[in-house]
């Protein structure tokens, strides 16, 4: 009796699997990456990259491009136009242009959010010009643009010390966490493929601009914690510079005097002597590895001071990611406070190198 | 018809009471706390774990005054009969609720995630079928399933421990800013711990009474700990802005974890708590098939067919997700008044009434 019951429910359960009214697989095609661009004023534009399963061992990729008012209005266009069923749970890389991010992406959060189909570890980044013709190029290392330029943020990690949250959900953290600003990887395109050149920032969910070459490392470094990357200190002239291989590790606290904001940021960069061609110890002994490692933090805080002082009160935005941390002591009703008192606020900054190894040489 | 049998040893005791409270608050409970009580949602959700406390050693005292009679005649005995047919009603209002609100959200679940393909009907009607066939051999089979189910437990509370050092401190601090927001969070979170009540069902079927306060803490203490850690990651990794915007929070935080191989870990994660789902409907269909077969004398097995057939069209009504939040916050707190006052009243009542059976 009891056997008959379980029977009875198995050929029930395997009743109700089946793909009746489902796209067969090989009528299925892979989406391996997005571009959101803007047409003129009220238009809106969206590349899709899939791959192209052609025969037993060629993929190739093909791009289609459709425009329209909302996000949907032109998902569904471009079915008017794509052979196979596009499976949205595989997106490797969503590519925002310039243009597109400055008139807001509430609309790209909000649909990647909600739709219960997309994945969760989708990289975004902002790139120059368009998304589009981005995505257009033909990979060289890579059967897809998507693919190529996913890579290329990953590996980014290892110098500059660049950031890691580039996932879209650490896009839906930096918009919805307290106190914090959305900052993305920009690339642009590059010869005939792209290089990853600044961060985008934004205010709320409009990006404002973009940092500098110059400062990218800088900012970096006052942002991320445990990222890694070199630092180099020359003394004017060429074959004369000390390079340090570094991990750093920030530590913030905040503290309230009187009405004033203080957030101190604490450095602390393990290092490991990679070049030294500055010619001025004869001997890097623990004298001379004190002395050096005095002088390049100091010279290393002045640098990051300048670049505080510049974004702090010449752009007014939190590029450092430190707010937060006022938030965390004060309460999260105070964000509207702690964003008007930022200008007036004093940052410091203390950064502790530390030389862990010069190498196989010591001289 | 056979008997059926009722007895369990206490370490299924222990198991049913640590399932019965597991059901679609664990993937929405953060969301709702989070709304409210914002960065320390995990505070009311600790605090509120007084409640399956309180309930079990409440019951435990009722029992042991009454000499663990069943359900029905200790309720005549401290109420006499009419009163105990409107109190024994509720009960079974409150449980067929609570079954057939945790099989619609089972479903919906189910069909907002893994199985698109499937309509919400066909997965209750398999539900329905499956706890059916668990329930109508009594609470021993209950029990022997509880056991057999608890790892899963267990790794449901260490699967979140993945993210513990994936998120930012600075998302659950200050740790408490308002203390009114703590306090006005809590009726949510006790709701999350309805189910407990089972206990004053199944006290009288324990094989053995010794130390049986310690099996509830335990039990109990297992799911206090299990929401806790859920809503405190949650927070922890997504801050209670976005927390509070999600419909299911638990699930996002598993969609976004990136384990090599799997691609997604979402789907098997809601199959292991499926088969704790099935088990707290099944809980929650055998108390009803009790009361029901006590009352009106009809045999178990046949009352297991009425009551299932009942928690299945309760259940229909409740299935697009709003629908379910929306009878649940109706009718849920009303309940839970009427069950926390029943055992406050049958406290005293079973300390008056227990010089009057000697």
């Amino acid at each position: 009796m009891r056997f008959l019951k379980l029977i009875i429910i198995i050929i029930l359960v395997s009743f109700q699997t089946g793909c009746y009214n489902k796209t067969p697989i090989e009528r299925t095609s892979v989406l391996s990456g997005v571009g959101h661009d803007i047409v003129g004023e009220k238009k809106l534009s969206t590349t899709y990259e899939y791959l192209v399963f052609s025969n037993q061992n060629k993929i190739t990729k093909a791009v289609i491009t459709t425009t329209g008012e909302t996000m949907f209005d032109v998902f569904n266009d471009s079915l008017l136009e794509t052979k196979k069923t596009l499976l949205p749970g595989t997106l490797r890389l969503l590519i925002i242009s310039e243009d597109r991010a400055k008139i807001g992406i509430q609309d790209i959060i909000d649909v990647f959010l909600r739709d219960q189909n997309n994945n969760l570890n989708t990289t975004v980044v902002i790139c120059k010009g368009k998304a589009e013709e981005i995505l257009k190029l033909q990979s060289v290392e890579s059967t897809t643009m998507a693919k190529e330029i996913e890579d290329l943020i990953k590996s980014s990690y290892e110098s500059n010390f660049t950031q890691r949250d580039t996932d879209i959900k650490d896009l839906f953290n930096m918009r919805y966490q307290a106190g914090r600003t959305i900052m993305l990887p920009y690339v642009e395109k590059y010869k005939d493929t792209v290089r990853l050149c600044s961060i985008a920032v934004f205010k709320e969910d409009k990006m404002i601009f973009k940092i500098p070459r110059e400062d990218l490392k800088f900012v970096n470094m006052l942002r991320n914690n445990n990222s890694s990357g070199y630092l180099t200190f020359n003394s004017g002239g060429l074959l004369n510079s000390l390079s340090l291989s570094c991990v750093s590790k920030r530590k913030v606290t905040f503290e309230m005097q009187g009405d004033k904001l203080i957030y101190n940021i604490k450095l602390n960069l393990k290092t490991l002597v990679k070049e030294d061609t500055l010619k001025n110890f004869q001997k890097l002994d623990r004298n001379n590895i004190e002395n050096l490692r005095k002088t390049v933090s100091s010279e290393e805080k002045t640098k990051l001071e300048e670049i505080i002082a510049k974004y702090q009160n010449n752009l007014d935005v939190d590029v450092f990611d430190i707010q937060k941390y006022a938030l965390a002591k004060l309460g999260k009703d105070k964000e509207e406070f702690v964003k008007e008192n930022f200008r007036n606020s004093k940052i410091n900054i203390d950064v502790d190198i530390k030389i862990d190894s010069t190498g196989r040489l010591y001289k | 018809m056979k008997d059926v049998s009722n007895k369990i040893t206490r370490f299924q005791y222990m198991f049913i009471i640590q399932a019965s409270m597991i059901g679609l608050g664990i993937l929405s409970l953060p969301s709702s706390v989070c709304d409210v009580a914002q960065q320390s949602g995990w505070i009311p959700t600790l605090l509120s774990g007084v409640y399956p406390l309180f309930i079990t050693f409440v019951g435990y005292i009722i029992h042991r005054n009454a000499k663990f009679l069943d359900f029905v005649q200790l309720n005549n005995k401290l109420y006499g009969k009419i009163l105990s047919y409107v109190i024994c009603f509720v009960f079974f209002v409150y449980f067929l609720l609570q079954g057939s609100l945790v099989t619609a959200g089972f479903a919906n679940v189910l069909n907002f995630s893994t199985t698109k393909f499937l309509s919400p009907y066909s997965i209750i009607i398999i539900t329905i079928l499956l706890t059916f066939l668990s329930t109508n051999e009594g609470l021993t089979n209950i029990g022997r399933l509880a056991e057999f189910l608890f790892p899963l437990t267990v790794l449901l509370i260490i699967l979140p421990l993945y993210f513990i050092n994936r998120g930012d401190s600075t998302n659950l601090l200050p740790i408490i800013s308002d203390y009114k927001l703590i306090l006005k969070a809590m009726p949510d979170t006790f709701f999350s711990y309805s189910g407990v009540e089972i206990c004053f069902f199944i006290f009288p079927f324990l094989t053995s009474k010794k130390k049986i306060n310690i099996f509830s803490a335990i039990g109990s203490l297992i799911t206090i700990t299990l929401y806790t850690i859920v809503v405190f990651i949650t927070i922890y990794y997504c801050g209670f802005n976005l927390t509070s915007k999600l419909q299911y929070p638990l699930l996002y935080l598993i969609a976004s974890s990136e384990i090599p191989v799997l691609s997604n870990f979402e789907p098997l994660f809601i199959f292991l708590w499926g088969a704790k789902i099935f088990l707290t409907v099944s809980i929650s269909g055998f108390i009803v098939t009790y009361i029901f077969s006590q009352v009106t004398k009809i045999p178990y097995y046949k009352s297991c067919i009425v009551s299932f057939g009942l928690i299945f069209l309760l259940s229909l009504f409740f299935v697009p997700d709003y629908n379910r939040t929306f009878f649940a916050g109706l009718l849920i707190p009303i309940m839970f008044i009427f069950v926390f006052l029943w055992s406050l009243i049958s406290l005293l009542l079973s300390f008056i009434r227990k010089g009057v059976s000697k």
